[in-house]
């Protein structure tokens, strides 16, 4: 059941980054 | 080479076998061999001489402190210095008269980089590292989970980690499920929810023109939720790679907007900065403050400046111009006045009338609020430029 709930969560968060998400500027590495 | 793509995907899955199953020395080798090629992907030709040329001054220093204890303060400096000159700070163009400064001298890395360098320096010096061996150091410098944006891990918890002493994962599945959960809820926060709150944020280099107070202030605070879904992202991201490998950096963050104080959010935003900053900067200051006669009775006066210098060298690490001076001195005063205020009511109301007090619920959401509100607004002098903070000051109150 544990493994279950984080296969789940792996397979929503992989969902999201593919589905939302988007590449942006890098400032914050180039500051510092 | 970005986080989000196949590249570094690739990388670190390749990083974590290698690390996990191969023998010394490949598993050194290789380890520093893919971290430098992660490290080579941000620098230009010059940034490998500075980046190279710190990691080697800071080894030769270390050695060289490690013998002779009374050259570390010159040591330091020194290293300071050069980083000061690399990476063109405000003061140092003033001193030499120069208006620019070749931008591909500073490196990506370049300030994570320096206070890794003094911790080995200063804890050689105190004999904290008798192991101190070249491979090691080289792979701790370069290690491409803390490189370019920290954490700031210390060498002996690298060490400890690579030696197998202690390992961040537990042999379960349940573990490798969660480190590899953080990693995606890492991505999801930088690439999903950052570039979306980023879109309510005052970001560097946009422009300002017909802004009010309102709308700088509220600008500054999308910008601190917008860093923090970008760098507590990256943390998670790295954190989870880390734990997977064997070799996990410390914890960065932890919810700061709930910070009830000052003190409580600089505990909570960039945690290994701030204990970095306590252990080199902060107790040698505040040490130094006490051994003054004159100073010895006044603990309190000592405590403040010790804290408001720590937090002016926190400011300038931050950046190299007048605004992060600014951003420094603005903390320096938060901080003197909580500490005061504080050894004010413990003086007035006792410490267990004052415990009470901060229990209650009013006075949580009024000092968490307030946290909020101080800490959100001061971002403001970490993105707006010296010229736009005069030109912000002329047209509000005719400075």
């Amino acid at each position: 059941m544990k493994v279950a709930i984080r296969i789940l969560l792996l397979v929503a968060q992989i969902a999201l980054v593919t589905w939302l998400g988007e590449s942006h500027m890098d400032f914050v590495y180039r500051a510092f | 080479m970005t986080l989000l793509s196949i590249d570094f995907i690739g990388l670190a899955i390749a990083l974590v076998l290698w690390v996990r199953f191969m023998p010394d020395p490949f598993r050194l080798a290789g380890f520093i061999a893919g971290s430098a090629f992660y490290a080579a992907s941000f620098l230009t030709p010059t940034g490998y001489l500075t980046t190279g040329g710190l990691i080697a001054a800071g080894f030769v220093l270390a050695r060289v402190a490690r013998a002779r204890p009374s050259l570390t303060t010159p040591a330091v400096s020194g290293l300071v210095l050069a980083f000061m000159l690399l990476r063109g700070y405000d003061v140092v163009l003033a001193i030499v008269g120069a208006t620019s400064w070749d931008a591909a001298l500073a490196s990506a890395g370049l300030s994570y980089l320096l206070f890794k360098v003094i911790h080995v320096v200063v804890d050689a010096a105190g004999g904290a590292l008798p192991g101190l061996s070249l491979g090691r150091y080289v792979a701790y410098c370069l290690n491409f989970t803390t490189f370019l944006l920290g954490p700031i891990q210390r060498y002996q918890s690298f060490v400890d980690q690579w030696d197998g002493r202690r390992d961040p994962l537990a042999a379960d599945l349940v573990s490798h499920f969660d480190a590899v959960n953080r990693v995606m809820r890492g991505f999801v926060k930088k690439w999903v929810l950052g570039v979306y709150v980023s879109r309510l944020a005052l970001l560097p280099g946009e422009s300002i023109a017909g802004m009010g107070p309102v709308d700088i202030i509220l600008g500054s605070w999308g910008f601190y939720l917008y860093l923090y879904c970008d760098f507590s992202g990256y943390c998670d991201i790295v954190i989870g790679i880390g734990r997977l490998m064997g070799i996990a950096p410390p914890e960065n963050f932890n919810l700061p907007f709930f910070s009830p104080n000052i003190a409580q959010y600089w505990l909570r935003v960039h945690r290994s900065l701030t204990e970095w900053l306590t252990d080199y900067v902060f107790q040698p200051l505040y040490t130094a403050i006490l051994r003054r006669p004159e100073m010895r009775e006044h603990r309190l006066a000592s405590r403040n400046i010790a804290i408001a210098g720590t937090m002016i060298v926190a400011g300038l690490w931050h950046g190299t111009t007048v605004s992060f001076l600014l951003f420094g001195l603005v903390h320096a005063g938060y901080q003197v006045m909580y500490r005061t205020s504080e050894h004010l009511l413990t003086s007035s109301l006792g410490a267990v009338r004052l415990r009470e007090l901060r229990a209650t619920r009013p006075w949580t959401l009024a000092s968490t609020g307030l946290t909020f509100v101080a800490t959100a607004s001061a971002y403001a002098f970490f993105v707006l430029t010296p010229a736009q903070l005069t030109s912000l000051a002329t047209a509000w109150w005719g400075l």
